[in-house]
């Protein structure tokens, strides 16, 4: 392992910010989330830097797709707790925490099944082709392709009926 | 609307609500020192491995030497029956730990500059083997002036904690201590449970009023907080969560309660035994 150096550092300042707003999507719009999933991709990076250098951008973006498949994986096998703070409490601590929770488009792509929001994030706002999103995701194109439609059809209901 | 035209809008409207998303300025140098911190842990492995076989074809060289000098097989410790002196016996910590001594007022005391360790017993996990024992360890580090925790699992098998996985080191974390509050996240997943999971501690001073945790319970809703059972507050915060942002709340000199926010950023990964992230970073 070789310590990564000056381009690394500028690699992360320059594309951070980009990479971060996508892991908050595929966090269902948690930003604490979103935050913890860039550093440890960043993490894999800087452990391969010599190989990820020649294009870091989309081997940090596989290393997100790849860490919140892991997440969600993991999230669905922990037990539910109740919490001990009071609802009224984790009402203002949560708006304090983020605010992009409460947006309407950002709750109804939480709604959506993982794969279809993978899709729907990779194809719409990482501009991905249908080919590149198939690459990341590890599937064929008809399944990204059918992922996206369902996923957007999922998405014109849930904010159709916000709207009401 | 058709697709393309669904993703454009919704594209559009993504940019307007992220805008206000920035990462943290020093992320480049969290991540190179933590990069740094796995690449030491990786050296010392080898290390460790290293001396582990040269110990390992020492001893296989004696025995053979032993067994071909003299003709026979010649056990390398002379059994206890052959009239040997009795091996000492080292002092097992006690089973189950003992309960800490609370102060007066009800809260429980924060580790002595001795570096002396404290150990707090901790509620059992659903998937702890029965008759364990969970314990947070904390105490002073006086060279770095840092408070330092980690965790064990003890068992009636095992005494003295471990006993695989994370159980035995769990993941230390430090805090930066406070005139008012002593802060700080110790990440370490339980051996015994979902890898999953990390605890967070925080080391709170006297003069705290309360704990709430941020960016957990949100669109996840089975990550939630939690305290330990029969604790008073303002003393360990225990959290299931992978990197929850914990804020304090307590009393400045003048009685005015003041918010300190505190991130544990990088949660405790692959069997428990990593924690990468800047710890009890504050902000």
């Amino acid at each position: 392992m070789t310590a990564p150096g000056q381009d690394f550092d500028d690699f992360v300042v320059g594309r951070s910010p980009m990479l971060l707003r996508t892991a908050v999507l595929l966090c269902g719009g948690d930003v604490h989330a979103g935050e913890d999933l860039l550093q440890q991709a960043l993490l894999k990076v800087a452990g391969r830097w010599r190989a990820a250098s020649e294009n870091p951008t989309a081997y940090t973006r596989a290393a997100l797709v790849n860490l919140a498949r892991d997440r969600r994986r993991r999230l669905s096998r922990r037990p539910a707790e109740a919490s001990w703070i009071a609802a009224s409490e984790a009402d203002l601590v949560a708006d304090q925490a983020s605010t992009i929770g409460d947006d309407v488009v950002v709750v109804a792509l939480r709604e959506l099944p993982s794969r279809q929001r993978t899709a729907v994030v990779l194809r719409f706002w990482e501009d991905l082709s249908v080919d590149e999103t198939a690459q990341l995701m590890g599937c064929s194109t008809g399944t990204v392709k059918s992922n996206t439609s369902r996923g957007l059809d999922r998405l014109r209901l849930l904010l159709a009926g916000s709207e009401r | 609307m058709s697709d393309e035209n669904t993703g454009l809008a919704l594209r559009e409207h993504l940019e307007h609500v992220l805008a206000g998303v920035q990462p943290d300025p020093m992320l480049a140098q969290h991540v190179r020192s933590q990069h740094r911190r796995r690449v030491r842990r990786y050296q010392a492995g080898i290390a460790t491995g290293s001396a582990l076989a040269v110990a390992g074809i020492v001893a296989a060289t004696m025995w053979i030497g032993s067994a071909t000098g003299s003709g026979t097989v010649v056990h390398p410790m002379p059994l206890a029956s052959e009239g040997s002196p009795t091996p000492t016996p080292t002092a097992a910590p006690s089973y189950p730990p003992a309960e800490p001594q609370k102060f007066a007022d009800g809260h429980y005391p924060l580790p002595p500059p001795t570096g002396e360790i404290l150990r707090f017993p901790l509620r059992s996990e659903p998937n702890d083997p029965p008759g364990s024992q969970r314990t947070l360890m904390v105490w002073h580090n006086a060279d770095t002036n840092d408070y330092c925790a980690d965790s064990t699992v003890q068992t009636p098998e095992h005494p003295t904690g471990g006993g695989g996985g994370s159980a035995g080191g769990g993941c230390a974390g430090t805090t930066s201590p406070d005139e008012h509050l002593l802060s700080g996240l110790v990440l370490a997943s339980p051996a015994c449970g979902d890898e999953s999971w990390s605890f967070i501690f925080g080391v709170l001073g006297r003069n705290a009023v309360k704990v709430t945790a941020e960016g957990v319970g949100g669109p996840d809703p089975e990550v939630v907080t939690r305290r330990l059972d029969g604790w008073d507050m303002s003393v360990f915060l225990v959290l299931d969560a992978e990197a929850p942002t914990v804020v304090f709340h307590y009393l400045d000199a003048d009685g005015h309660e003041v918010r300190h926010q505190t991130q544990g950023h990088g949660a405790a990964t692959g069997n428990g035994n990593v924690c990468d992230g800047p710890i009890g970073t504050t902000r």
